[in-house]
């Protein structure tokens, strides 16, 4: 008891009066009554005016907006706004009429969205509260009639039954008793005769056709009339903007994800799009994970290329004679010093199997008369065209040299050293040389590809320059493997 | 014996963003927020704006109060229960002094 309240008489708390406290709780049953209301005021359709007890609305209106209105008032909203918090600098008067107009910022924007509602819903033929009301009374039917329908059709008692049968006859089998055991299989046809008989009754199927759409809102009338809500929406905001393009994504996109999100692009602004395809192209993948997005996120994509190493050689070598459809020398004259020229070597992989290097494209578009190749052993026409090689070769093994000893293919015509397809694949006859196979080997030409150079000064002081100063050969040079990697 | 009956008290409610607050008989009720704009508006009598038109706020009666339950944010108010001299005078300001807009077209 409050005896604060009241000095005069403080066994009587005022705050628990009869009509203070059925005002209080009134109230209080009032507001929280009213926080479940958050469906906006309508203004035409077969609601208007009903979801709001009192006189609040405004006259109502029979006709939605034209396009022509609704620009206006696109315009007109916009101008107030400026894009900017507070009230704009550049004209406060417009913003102010916007204030005495609707309310407030968000008044405004309210009215703009009912406003294109409305357009949308003339554009469908069918308000957003017909469907509403359709969805909600497919859902009392279901409500009243699956139980009529269960008891009509016994199903519950039948799925009872065919369960105490079941664990009867799995009891009979324990126990041996055939006879009995026999008996209750007979008496599961007859119950499950009963229970597919319900299953195909026509109002039962019916009945379960209904809940079907109930749960999934696209299927029947609903979702029929939703769809077409949804096509009003967009034709109604493609008349006052446009809308829809296509995305540009990134190469390695997945093309069925790439086409579904297309599909969904068709609702978003074009300008949106613009923006979006003026940035790093997206990538667009399907998982099974939870899908996600990195705003300007750029993707790479790592291709294999060929490895590139740096070589060394005296100034009048030309190391581009040694040039081929797997590898290329290429002049690096920022690396020359010493009296030695700088080479970068690309050696290129060749085999069938996706992510291939690919061959030198200098020396495949000039002509494949490389012995290694199978056009050139078969005497066919150079082609431009990589043909793949036999499969007995390892695919990522480097090419081995052949020789005419070897070889019984018709050598290839000898080309000027300019030709970098075949310098490199040519023998020399000037010197062959026997290597520890018993076969000719590689000739040690001039042109032969050197070691890297060390970056001892000491092993590069050692190493003497020129052609007739060449280190011994190495194994691999004798075999006629290319030189080791740096 | 029955219960004697008892006076039908005035009662105006309204939901702003799925929040509710409302008015009876001198009680505010509801979320924090509104009802202090709300009764801010009643103490100083405030000009509401609603529909673009202003409005004297005051706590003497449901109309007073509806005018101050809108204090909070105006555009984004919903009335849910309301009194027939509510809709009255805004109808009377609307057919006087209302701006042109496309819904009164």
């Amino acid at each position: 008891m409050c005896r604060a309240c009241d000095d005069a008489n403080p066994r009587r708390c005022p705050s628990s009066s009869g009509p203070l406290r059925s005002a209080r709780d009134r109230s209080a049953y009032a507001a929280k009554k009213a926080a479940g209301l958050t469906k906006p005021r309508r203004k035409h359709g077969p609601t208007a005016g009903h979801d709001v007890k009192g006189g609040l609305d405004a006259p109502a209106v029979k006709q939605p907006p034209t396009v022509e209105e609704l620009n206006a008032m696109i315009a007109e909203v916009q101008h107030a706004y400026q894009g900017s918090v507070g009230v704009p600098e550049s004209d406060p008067e417009a913003y102010f009429a916007m204030i005495e107009k609707y309310g407030s910022r968000e008044g405004a924007v309210v009215a703009l969205g009912t406003a294109i509602a409305e357009r949308a819903e003339m554009h469908a033929g069918v308000t957003a509260d017909e469907v509403e009301a359709l969805q909600q009374a497919n859902i009392e039917r279901i409500k009243t009639e699956t139980p009529e329908m269960t008891k009509r059709l016994r199903i519950d008692e039948t799925r009872v039954e065919i369960a105490r049968n079941h664990a009867a006859l799995e009891e009979a089998r324990r126990a041996g008793d055939e006879t009995r055991a026999a008996e209750l299989t007979a008496k599961y046809w007859e119950l499950a005769r009963v229970r597919d008989a319900a299953w195909k009754d026509p109002q039962y199927l019916e009945l379960k056709e209904l809940q079907n759409q109930a749960q999934n809102y696209r299927k029947g009338p609903v979702g029929d009339k939703l769809r077409s809500l949804a096509d009003g929406y967009q034709k109604t905001l493609a008349e006052v903007r446009p809308m829809g393009g296509d995305m540009a994504f990134h190469e390695r996109s997945t093309k069925k994800a790439a086409a579904s999100f297309n599909v969904a692009a068709q609702f978003y602004p074009s300008d949106w799009i613009d923006a979006s395809n003026s940035r790093p192209p997206a990538i667009a993948k399907i998982v099974k994970s939870r899908a996600h997005y990195f705003e300007g996120a750029t993707q790479t994509t790592k291709k294999r290329k060929p490895v590139e190493t740096l070589y060394f050689a005296s100034a009048d070598v030309d190391l581009s004679e040694d040039n081929g459809v797997y590898r290329e020398y290429i002049p690096h004259p920022e690396k020359d010093g010493y009296g030695d020229r700088a080479w970068i070597r690309k050696d290129y992989d060749v085999h069938t199997k996706s992510g291939s290097w690919g061959t030198n494209p200098a020396a495949a578009a000039g002509s494949s008369t490389n012995p290694a190749s199978p056009s050139a052993r078969s005497g066919a026409a150079p082609s431009t065209a990589w043909r793949p090689s036999p499969p007995s070769a390892s695919p990522r093994s480097p090419p081995t040299r052949t020789t005419p000893a070897s070889s019984t293919a018709t050598p290839p015509p000898v080309s000027p050293p300019t030709n970098s397809a075949t310098a490199s694949s040519q023998p020399s006859p000037a010197s062959p040389r026997s290597n520890t196979n018993g076969g000719t080997a590689a000739p040690p030409s001039p042109t032969a590809p050197r070691r890297p150079r060390s970056t001892s000064p000491v092993a590069r002081r050692a190493s003497p320059a020129g052609p007739t100063a060449s280190p011994s050969p190495t194994p691999a040079a004798t075999t006629g493997a290319p030189p080791p990697r740096s | 014996m029955a219960r004697p009956a008892t006076r039908t008290r005035d009662l105006v409610s309204v939901s702003v963003d799925g929040r509710g607050a409302a008015w009876c008989d001198g009680f505010w009720s509801g979320d924090a927020e509104i009802i202090e704009d709300a009764r801010l508006a009643a103490t100083y009598r405030a000009a509401v704006p609603i529909n673009g038109l202003k409005f004297e706020a005051h706590g003497e009666d449901a109309l007073g109060a509806l005018i101050a339950l809108h204090a909070h944010l105006p555009g984004r108010t919903i009335v849910v229960e309301s009194t027939p001299e509510f809709g009255a005078l805004l109808a009377e300001r609307a057919a006087s002094d209302a701006p042109e807009t496309w819904s009164a077209a």
